[in-house]
């Protein structure tokens, strides 16, 4: 497997901190909106002299909204993956899910030692076709690396075999 | 001697030529390198190929106006180390007329001029086509750079820069107007590659086979001539020249 999947399969198992990591950050930027000065500045400029500058309300409140409505959005995604993940995490036989918690269980610096094994597969397939499902559902992009259709290309043997499907499944995914 | 009606529907052409709806300024930049090309006529070597372009277009186009005209713009706009440039003052002395009717009379000529510099640059604009065929300069070389990267596409297909992206569906478009045979004669050869992505020798392909060594590599590099037909028609369908143009501009 490669370090990107292991990786994906680690935010998986970890989506909890990083909810509570954007609720953190949502509280941050209410308190840092709640809490700067509202009242204007002076200034000195060389050609206008001393002059006043107000607190711009507009740029100011937009701006503001954009980012929380971002956090928000971006909280609903991940608390619906964790729904779809953990229904999956159900149906896992126990001491599969017991090795992968013990394995992924690690620090970001590690975790290209993981060891791997069959069950692993299953796991990021499922994930795959959660970004899927994910991607239609809040009309995202869905990026190369988390298609489907383009893992399975890059992930076959380049034999003899393989030539004519991963020939017509190239020509789909390029749009030729 | 001037009749400033005659050049009334010129000024009208002269904008709709014009991509800047300025085209008295530019006029003004073609003519100032008039008397560059004067004072060097007899030595060639001095000119580079584009401005050789430029100065026959420029003097191509001259040809087109009356003499009286020319002798009116050779007046103003021919400078060079001994005859510095004349003003409009001393020029409408000359001619015994007064300035406002001379700058009238100057604009008109520019424009006229304009329209007949822009008819004569489009005739030296025209290339010679080139049709792409099997036997056009560099047909194997060609399309053997894109088939040497064929493994490479398709391993690192999640992960294509935007001009990769653009080769990839040269190749692929390409590939796939031949027939199925001749894309698994060329996939032996630039397919199956090892792990740190070297191509097979010929002769260990030939022994495969059971050909011999001069045999497949005339029949190698005939298929890879008969594809460059193709690979030339998806370039020129695909490839985005200007892809980073906008980019240079900010």
């Amino acid at each position: 497997m490669n370090y990107e999947q292991k990786e994906l399969i680690h935010a998986y198992l970890n989506l909890d901190k990083q909810i509570h990591r954007q609720e953190k950050r949502r509280e941050f930027f209410e308190m840092e909106f709640r809490h700067q000065n509202y009242s204007g500045s002076t200034r000195f400029c060389s050609n206008e002299g001393v002059s006043f500058q107000g607190f711009k309300v507009d740029l100011k409140v937009s701006n503001h909204i954009d980012r929380m409505n971002a956090i928000e959005s971006k909280i609903s995604r991940l608390k619906r993956k964790k729904h779809y993940f953990n229904r999956f995490l159900m149906t896992m036989e126990s001491s599969n899910l017991k090795s992968i918690k013990r394995r992924y269980d690690v620090n970001y610096n590690v975790i290209d030692d993981i060891q791997t094994l069959g069950s692993d597969r299953k796991v990021l397939d499922e994930i795959l076709e959660i970004e899927e499902a994910i991607s239609h559902e809040f009309n995202t992009e869905l990026p190369r690396e988390l298609n489907k259709k383009f893992v399975s290309i890059a992930e076959a043997e380049l034999t003899e075999e393989t030539i004519e499907s991963s020939f017509e499944a190239m020509l789909e995914a390029l749009g030729v | 001697m001037f009749n400033i009606n005659d050049y009334s529907e010129y000024k009208r052409k002269a904008f709709d030529l014009s991509d800047h709806n300025d085209p008295l300024s530019e006029v003004e930049s073609y003519l100032s390198s008039w008397g560059h090309f004067t004072d060097f006529t007899n030595q060639d070597e001095i000119f580079s190929r584009k401005e050789k372009r430029e100065a026959k277009i420029l003097f191509d186009s001259l040809h087109l106006l009356t003499m009286e005209e020319i002798t009116l713009l050779k007046c103003k706009y021919e400078t060079s180390i001994d005859k510095p440039l004349i003003t409009d003052d001393e020029l409408a002395r000359l001619y015994c007329i007064p300035l406002i009717e001379l700058k009238e009379i100057m604009q008109g000529v520019l424009y006229k001029y304009y329209c007949y510099y822009k008819k004569e640059e489009e005739n030296y604009r025209e290339k010679p086509i080139k049709v792409a065929n099997k036997y056009s300069k560099g047909a194997a070389k060609k399309s053997r750079y894109y088939l040497l990267k064929w493994a490479y596409f398709e391993k690192n297909i999640t992960s294509l820069t935007v001009r990769e992206e653009q080769q990839a569906k040269v190749l692929f478009s390409a590939l796939q107007k031949i027939s199925v045979e001749e894309r698994n004669f060329l996939a032996q050869k630039y397919r199956y590659v090892d792990e740190e992505g070297n191509t097979k020798t010929d002769e260990a392909i030939a022994e495969e086979n059971n050909m011999e060594l001069i045999h497949y590599r005339s029949s190698k590099t005939e298929k890879l001539r008969g594809l460059y037909k193709y690979i030339a028609e998806a370039e020129a369908e695909f490839t985005d020249r200007d892809l980073f143009k906008e980019i240079n501009l900010l």
